[in-house]
């Protein structure tokens, strides 16, 4: 007998008032979670914000500290370009690079990882070595070595620390799965009949969501600043185009005379990336107390 | 004892192969000839086919690979394409430079974060404590480049307290000049994972602390500050041990930043180079250091538990 559909758990089974009780009781890390949403809106909606081109030269105004021009409210680099512009601008490029990389690592590490975890031992023993070889490397050494094979650039880099993500990724999935592989409802649905598919997507999947959504938001700010590491090394986005990351190594050189060109980019991906891990902590008690520190 | 050792060296052997053969398909099998990135854009057909055969580049990958391997067992990590130089002095002689900046690192974090931790339980659920949390948060949200770049800016440039960057004065200095140049990215790298492993402590300390020996040392009169230091500590060891040693690969591997920004002569700014300029040697010979430090660290951790805990024993 094969069935279409048994009955699945849902991921949130108070629904609403599970993110009421969350918010109320977690009000720092809802409020750190509203705040990125909104810095995610308005990097999103740059090119209808009236900023300056973040890439105009004017040399005649270089290294102008904060408020000292009214045009320039965060002053200017050493190029006299406008530090907010660059500011919001890079700050579009660098969260787009830590949401797509820490995205591309959960796609492709769950799908290892549920091929790991739900395939014969044979599948999971050569999978988990791939994975252990992988984790073996110094992660930014192997993101070094990948982007210095496929060329600098924002999205090789992007890419290099996405697949340097992907083992952890894959552990967590595969862990997940093994665990709730053995439940009974698993089990009731595979003696009613029900597909692999049908099993993995409508009762392995949504079970094993909470600790990946925990570790998606937690992973975020880490890649924020993996790929900003990449740029500050040069080999993340390319001149003149601003990411945070490069915009330190500018500001490297102007330490003595503008630190501000080097303290504010680095004061943005501080910010966000412990914002990032403040609302990561935040939902990682409400959905998994078991990993509550 | 020592069969268990040498069983794990054994073990040692696949893990450092898969590491060198992974590196070695990366380089290969992705675009970038080390040939023309030598001679520049410029170069000829004529010429890139020369200096591919002189480099022994157009033989077969599996050939390339084992003739390398073959060389390593040896003692022979190669010649470097860029630097015309034997690889294995030249990594040995920067890999001596980061290891100098990673433990002095981790001693850093090591030593200000077990007190932190230990001092966080002393004082549960104090101001104190919760700076604490705090600290471990800020440790993995901060870029150690960023923090770098703010030591150099307050304590070289502003207080002139620490040479701005490098290893010693270019006239030469002894102990004392490289004590000097060596603060700022040591406490830098140490700062980062210092939250990490006070964080560590601090759990591992209330864990122990739940334990019923514990129960009974304080049933018996044993002071709070005695029943900390003799019973708790040396029974919460084992995870900070472990967390410790993680750091330390960690901080080897990651030491790459830190080296850039205080321009420290280490391998990671030679690997960085190295791959940039696409000289396979260099690289594979540096990933290789790195892969046997990394392991060998693993495996002095996993004995160094025995001489801390006596209950644990392997079996032969």
């Amino acid at each position: 007998m094969r069935i279409e559909s048994v009955p699945s758990a849902p991921l949130f089974p108070e629904g609403a008032s599970l993110l009421v009780r969350w918010i109320t009781r977690y009000w720092v890390a809802a409020s750190l979670a509203v705040m990125l949403i909104a810095l995610a809106a308005v990097v999103l909606s740059v090119p209808l914000l009236p900023l300056v081109n973040p890439d105009k030269i004017n040399t005649i105004q270089r290294l102008k500290p904060p408020f000292a021009l009214s045009e320039h409210p965060l002053g200017t680099d050493g190029f006299g370009r406008d530090m907010l512009s660059r500011l919001i601008w890079g700050g579009r490029i660098s969260l787009l690079m830590g949401f797509c990389s820490a995205f591309l690592s959960m796609i492709f590490g769950v799908f290892l990882g549920l091929v790991a975890g739900y395939g014969t031992q044979r599948i999971d023993a050569i999978v988990m070595r791939l994975v252990d070889v992988v984790m073996a490397f110094p992660f930014i050494l192997l993101a070094i070595a990948l982007v210095g094979a496929l060329g600098p650039g924002l999205w090789n880099a992007m890419l290099a620390i996405a697949v340097v993500g992907i083992p952890q990724y894959a552990r967590l999935a595969r862990g997940a799965i093994l665990s709730v592989r053995e439940q009974e409802y698993v089990e009731a649905a595979k003696a009613l009949g029900a597909s692999h598919r049908l099993i993995l997507s409508r009762h392995i999947l949504p079970n094993i969501t909470a600790p990946i959504i925990v570790m998606v938001s937690l992973d975020v700010g880490a890649k924020i600043i993996a790929t900003a590491s990449l740029s500050f090394l040069g080999l993340g986005t390319q001149p003149p185009t601003a990411d945070w990351g490069s915009m330190l190594a500018d500001g490297r050189n102007y330490l003595a005379v503008a630190p501000h060109v080097a303290t504010l980019p680095g004061l943005a991906i501080f910010g966000v990336a412990l914002a990032f891990n403040l609302v990561g902590d935040g939902l990682r008690d409400a959905l998994d107390p078991r990993l509550r520190a | 004892m020592t069969r268990y050792i040498v069983k794990r060296l054994v073990q040692m052997l696949p893990v450092l192969l898969g590491v060198t053969l992974t590196v070695f398909l990366i380089l290969h099998l992705t675009p970038g000839d080390p040939a023309q990135v030598m001679l520049g854009p410029e170069a000829t057909p004529e010429s890139i086919a020369q200096l591919r055969e002189e480099l022994g580049l157009n033989r077969p990958i599996y050939v390339q690979y084992f003739l390398w391997l073959a060389r390593v067992v040896q003692g022979d990590l190669g010649r470097s394409f860029a630097m015309k130089a034997p690889v294995g002095p030249l990594v040995w002689e920067r890999f001596k430079a980061t290891f100098i900046l990673t433990v002095s690192g981790l001693a850093f974090s090591t030593v200000v974060g077990i007190l932190a931790g230990l001092l966080a339980v002393m004082h549960l659920n104090s101001v104190f404590d919760r700076l604490v949390t705090a600290l471990a948060l800020f440790g993995v949200s901060m870029p150690v480049f960023w923090l770098g770049l703010m030591a150099i800016l307050f304590f070289s440039l502003r207080l002139s307290w620490f040479p701005v960057s490098g290893m010693q004065d270019p006239s030469g200095g002894g102990a004392w000049d490289l004590l000097r140049h060596l603060v700022l990215p040591a406490v830098t790298m140490g700062t980062v994972s210092m939250g990490t492993v006070a964080r560590f402590t601090r759990s591992s300390l209330l864990e122990v602390f739940g334990q019923d020996f514990i129960r009974t040392a304080k049933a018996k009169g044993v002071s709070p500050n005695a029943v900390l230091l003799r019973h708790t500590l040396r029974n919460a060891w084992i995870p900070v041990v472990t967390v410790v040693g993680l750091q330390l690969g960690y901080l080897l591997g990651g030491a790459v930043l830190t080296e850039k920004v205080f321009s420290w002569p280490g391998l990671g700014s030679l690997m960085l180079d190295a791959i940039l300029q696409r000289d396979f040697p260099v690289i594979q010979g540096g990933v290789l250091l790195i892969a046997v430090v990394f392991v060998m660290v693993n495996l002095a951790v996993d004995v160094l538990y025995v001489y801390l805990d006596p209950r644990i024993q392997y079996e032969d």
